[in-house]
């Protein structure tokens, strides 16, 4: 996984959507840091880079918000290394867990999102709408 | 790999401040840009410690994975850590993550009313001569253990360290300003200097200031409010009559921590109520449980009082919970009068909104009795039309019953008058010729028997044409008797045997009434 700029026609990540795709994220399955932004980034084919920097403070404020649970988990050094996450010193790796409060802030994120993007897509020739959703669903 | 201390924001008291796990010495790059990176943050050391934890965390599988990719383990370290951007803006943006400006308020007028009250009325109130005795009677206290903190508001006034002038030379320290104090004072003057230097205040922290020489009560206050940080706090003098004593701000709340009770049944029982919403009541939990309701108060009474100090905010000294209709709060003493006032700006709020809801049900109950008395005139004036109308249709019936009646009596009479008539007639045939002409034994001429066939052909047909008259006339009177009187004639009912009836009732019905009369 590379952090390389995102393409220039692909939209920056605004908090609000940085926060719907952890939440999200986390929803499929309880994860850590690391990992949330492998997915991320492997999901969106790079075009969504959400670094480090922007990464943990917002999974602090999310744990803040009571929106995500935490957990700690002592990583163990790996015997055959065949995960390369495992191979560790002995440090402590801290899991996001999706919480019911994170459930619901969620599905506002998801119900506001689509709302927006219909409202958009009423504006667009019906042509441009459907070509964008095909390509999308293709790579997906 | 980026150089932490080279900021915009370093100064010298803030970095003999930084007091986390610095460990120069360390090889493994890592953990020597932990070392200097955490104390950036300005964070409580627990919140520290699992930020180390988890960037380490990060930081090892991305180097694990950059390796994959060919790089040496220097380059990779050097890479990773660069993907965390400048050290300071990630210091800055943790702060703010976690120390968010204000948000999830419900009533944006409880912000704004307690904001200003909070900041003016009891900030700067806390420590003021003057101050009504119930705003400092939290703070202060009266009884035999230390009254709690007079200390940590610059605005105090600090009586114990008397008027002798004090200067803030260059060279002037909170050491010489602490001798100074020590020498004006009669109490012992204690100075905690261990929990200072964990907050990085020592002896020797300068307090030089451009300013002209002030009473040493006025210099400790404006040392204090100096060497005060939003991070760390800053020097609490905590004063008894037995001695004074000068600790951190953090040290003393650990020491003046108290369990007091708050009673919010009111504020609850106002956001659970069914039309909570509709009232103004539209927090979280709005119309549901205790529980859920009194998320909408701890919520912004988090926020806005001793933020940092919140369990539930990643703080270790302050902790609430709900028991029934009360708030259990473990909290330092100075911040129970906030919370207090706190929880009366809501009550104020509550009484707004209830004032609001109470003019807005009678409003909405004098638009209602109008659309009332709107209906129910509509009603009446539709009752009016409906009886209009009634009267109109049983006026047409009355005249076509009166006509029918009329036209009725007029053939009853042409059937009365033809049947006389014909009845006439028989009688003259009956009596034009001597009975025994019709005797059966009679030798009669031919023309006279065709006279008498004649006769009796005629006969024949009147009698006819007389019982058809009858018949028609009885049934002229009974719709006769049924139009005028509303009653089905029964057999041998006549009009006159009715009319007759009727005479005698009224006849009866005014001698009754002459007898009651006299």
């Amino acid at each position: 996984m590379t952090y390389s700029a995102p393409h220039p026609a692909t939209p920056k990540l605004s908090p609000t959507h940085a926060e719907l795709l952890v939440l999200a994220t986390l929803a499929e399955a309880p994860s850590y840091g690391y990992a949330i932004s492998r997915g991320i980034a492997s999901k969106s084919e790079g075009d969504f880079a959400l670094g480090p920097a922007k990464l943990y403070p917002l999974l602090a404020k999310l744990e803040k918000q009571g929106l995500v649970t935490t957990s700690w988990e002592e990583v163990k050094a790996a015997n055959n290394g065949t995960d390369n996450d495992d191979e560790s010193k002995g440090r402590r790796r801290k899991w996001y867990t999706i919480s019911t409060k994170g459930a619901k802030r969620l599905d506002q994120h998801i119900q506001a999102h689509r709302r927006f993007t219909a409202l958009v897509d009423a504006f667009l020739p019906v042509s441009n709408a459907n070509s964008n959703n095909s390509s999308r669903g293709a790579t997906a | 790999m980026t150089n932490p201390t080279s900021t915009s924001t370093g100064t010298t008291t803030k970095a003999k401040r930084s007091k986390g796990d610095i460990k120069p010495s360390t090889q493994d790059p890592i953990q020597r840009w932990l070392d200097i990176f955490m104390p950036m943050t300005g964070l409580p050391k627990a919140r520290q410690a699992d930020i180390r934890a988890e960037l380490e965390d990060h930081l090892r599988a991305r180097v694990d994975d950059l390796m994959i990719t060919g790089l040496s383990e220097p380059e990779a370290v050097q890479k990773a850590v660069n993907e965390l951007g400048e050290t300071a803006h990630l210091a800055r943006q943790f702060r703010t993550a976690l120390k968010p400006k204000g948000r999830t308020l419900m009533h944006a007028a409880l912000i704004a009313i307690a904001g200003s009250a909070l900041t003016l009325g009891i900030f700067s109130a806390a420590n003021q001569p003057g101050t009504p005795p119930a705003r400092t009677a939290a703070i202060v206290g009266a009884t035999a253990t230390p009254s709690p903190l007079s200390g940590a508001s610059s605005d105090a006034r600090y009586a114990f360290a008397g008027t002798a002038p004090f200067e803030f030379s260059e060279t002037a320290t909170l050491g010489s300003l602490f001798d100074a104090i020590r020498e004006a004072t009669d109490r012992p003057l204690v100075i905690h200097w261990n929990h200072l230097e964990d907050i990085g205040i020592q002896e020797d922290t300068s307090i030089a200031m451009d300013a002209d020489p002030v009473p040493l009560r006025d210099a400790l206050a404006l040392a204090i409010r100096k060497t005060e940080t939003r991070d760390f706090g800053g020097i609490a003098v905590l004063e008894s009559p037995g001695m004074i004593e000068i600790s951190s701000t953090e040290e003393v709340d650990r020491r003046t921590v108290e369990v007091r009770t708050y009673d919010i049944a009111d504020l609850l029982r106002h956001r659970t109520r069914p039309d909570a919403e509709e009232i103004g009541f539209d927090g979280y939990g709005a119309g549901g449980s205790f529980s859920d309701a009194a998320v909408s108060i701890t919520g912004p009474l988090m926020e806005m009082v001793a933020r940092e100090t919140w369990a539930d905010l990643g703080g270790d000294l302050s902790t609430l919970n709900l028991v029934g209709g009360s708030l259990l709060i473990k909290s330092p003493a100075r911040y129970h009068a906030q919370i207090e006032a706190f929880l009366e700006l809501v009550r104020r709020e509550d009484a707004r909104i209830m004032e609001s809801a109470d003019e807005r049900l009678e409003e909405t109950r004098r638009l209602q009795a109008e659309r009332d008395e709107r209906r129910r005139q509509a009603h009446l004036e539709q009752a009016r039309l409906m009886e209009e109308q009634s009267r109109q249709m049983r006026e047409e019936a009355e005249r076509r019953k009166m006509d029918e009646i009329a036209h009725l009596e007029a053939e009853l009479e042409r059937v009365t008058a033809e049947l006389a008539e014909l009845n006439a007639s028989q009688q003259v045939s009956m009596f034009s010729r001597p009975a025994s002409f019709y005797s059966p034994n009679s030798e009669r001429t031919e023309e006279e028997i065709r006279e008498i066939e004649e006769n009796a052909r005629e006969a024949f047909i009147r009698g006819s044409r007389v019982s058809d008259l009858t018949v028609i006339r009885e049934s002229i009177r009974d719709q006769l008797i049924l139009l005028k009187y509303g009653v089905q004639p029964s057999e041998g009912t006549t009009l006159e045997a009715i009319q007759q009836q009727l005479k005698e009732q009224g006849d009866r019905l005014r001698s009754i009434s002459n007898r009651v009369n006299n």
